[in-house]
């Protein structure tokens, strides 16, 4: 096998109008065709990028325009799950912000990510994004 | 719906391992910086370690990522606009200062940008001591270098 | 779990940017009570992590066995004397740092 990497996640919503390549999601799944493998831990605010999603709509108006090319944060990590990524989010941090561990998005595993650090030997590199 | 517990899924199939192509060389470190310049003293800390290992006599190759990749544009110039408060005092631009360190350990040190990262920033005109590289690249050059350090923060 | 390797963690931000830099510590700390040899380097706005008083998280990487290194550099950028960062932890220059970046079987993860 390839290169393995972690990466991971404890701060995202970086720019939704201004979003820049490589945004971290966008670079999760770009790195996975890559590198052969990398698993994506969320963790901190980050972990809301699991949730389930209430109203949001990725589109904003500027302008007399309507943008409508914001991120789809959910339905990027439903995605990157489908294609095999094993994406991970933190127990704890779900909990504090009110979430459900067992609703999150489908194929989202939900650990332990400082318990996961001990399986940092594992992968060739660990990528905090 | 989401599961508990550490397990790992592993691809059923996965790509080849990259491989340096034959006569590529070998580095000693490969430090990939990603932040933004000025948003923190990150890009001086990775200047600093760079400088230490190669004082050391290693070998770094830095790929510039996101933002960094602004730090080596042409239009920047060799010098900084005047500090209106020390008009005579000169300070070097940031191409400037890669230059230096490519200059200081020739051999020894490299520096790669990002097109995918340059094109989205207009970042495009780099000076020539840049090597650019398209993020297909990224695992053959993780493969060239013994160690890789990922400085996040795009 | 994979043969031991060491681990050089490097945390860039510390207490004050917030609750993540503790839970990158953290990590650490759960590192080497699995058995892991782990250094961490406090720099940048980190190294006020090693202040006394500063992080529990300190303290537990010591306690954990962690070698604990506060940049020097970046304490006098910041005015702080090397003389008051925790008996825990050892201020170093870039080249200690590189030095170990360059030994083999060392893996370094940045936050």
């Amino acid at each position: 096998m390839g290169f393995t990497a972690l990466a991971v996640l404890d701060r995202a919503y970086r720019g939704a109008v201004e979003g820049q390549y490589f945004d971290a999601l966008y670079g999760v799944q770009e790195f996975h065709a890559l590198l052969g493998r990398i698993d994506l831990a969320l963790r901190g605010l980050a972990v809301t990028l699991a949730a389930p999603e209430g109203g949001y709509r990725p589109a904003l108006d500027i302008g007399q325009s309507t943008f409508d090319t914001l991120p789809d944060y959910r339905g990027s990590v439903q995605r990157m799950a489908e294609e095999g990524i094993v994406v991970m989010a933190d127990e704890g941090d779900l909990v504090r912000l009110g979430f459900d561990p067992a609703k999150v998005v489908p194929g989202v595993q939900v650990v332990d990510t400082t318990e996961l650090a001990t399986r940092w030997p594992d992968y060739d590199g660990v990528w905090f994004l | 719906m989401g599961g508990t517990g550490l397990g790992a899924a592993v691809p059923a199939t996965a790509p080849a391992p990259a491989r340096p192509r034959r006569g590529t060389r070998h580095w000693d470190l490969l430090l990939i910086v990603t932040g933004a310049p000025y948003g923190s003293d990150m890009l001086t800390t990775a200047l600093r370690l760079a400088q230490a290992v190669l004082r050391r006599g290693g070998s770094v190759r830095i790929w510039a990522c996101g933002y960094t990749t602004m730090v080596t544009q042409t239009h920047l110039g060799e010098l900084k606009p005047p500090n209106l408060r020390h008009p005579d005092r000169p300070y070097p631009s940031m191409p400037t200062v890669v230059r230096q360190l490519l200059a200081g350990f020739p051999g020894q040190v490299g520096w790669i940008g990002c097109t995918a990262c340059s094109g989205e920033r207009g970042a495009t005109h780099h000076i020539e001591e840049v090597r650019l590289r398209s993020p297909a690249r990224f695992a053959q050059t993780i493969a060239a270098s013994t160690r890789t350090i990922f400085i996040g923060g795009a | 779990m994979t043969a031991a390797a060491e681990f050089l963690l490097v945390e860039s931000q510390g207490p004050w940017s917030g609750p993540m830099a503790e839970r990158f510590l953290d990590d650490g700390t759960a590192l080497a009570r699995a058995g892991q040899r782990v250094s961490v380097l406090l720099v940048q706005d980190a190294v006020t992590a090693a202040l006394p008083g500063a992080a529990a998280a300190v303290d537990r990487l010591a306690e954990a066995g962690a070698t604990v290194w506060v940049d020097g550099f970046s304490l006098a950028q910041r005015a702080l004397p090397a003389d008051r960062v925790v008996p825990a932890a050892t201020v170093v220059d870039m080249d200690a740092v590189a030095a170990k970046v360059l030994a083999d079987g060392v893996r370094v993860v940045w936050h």
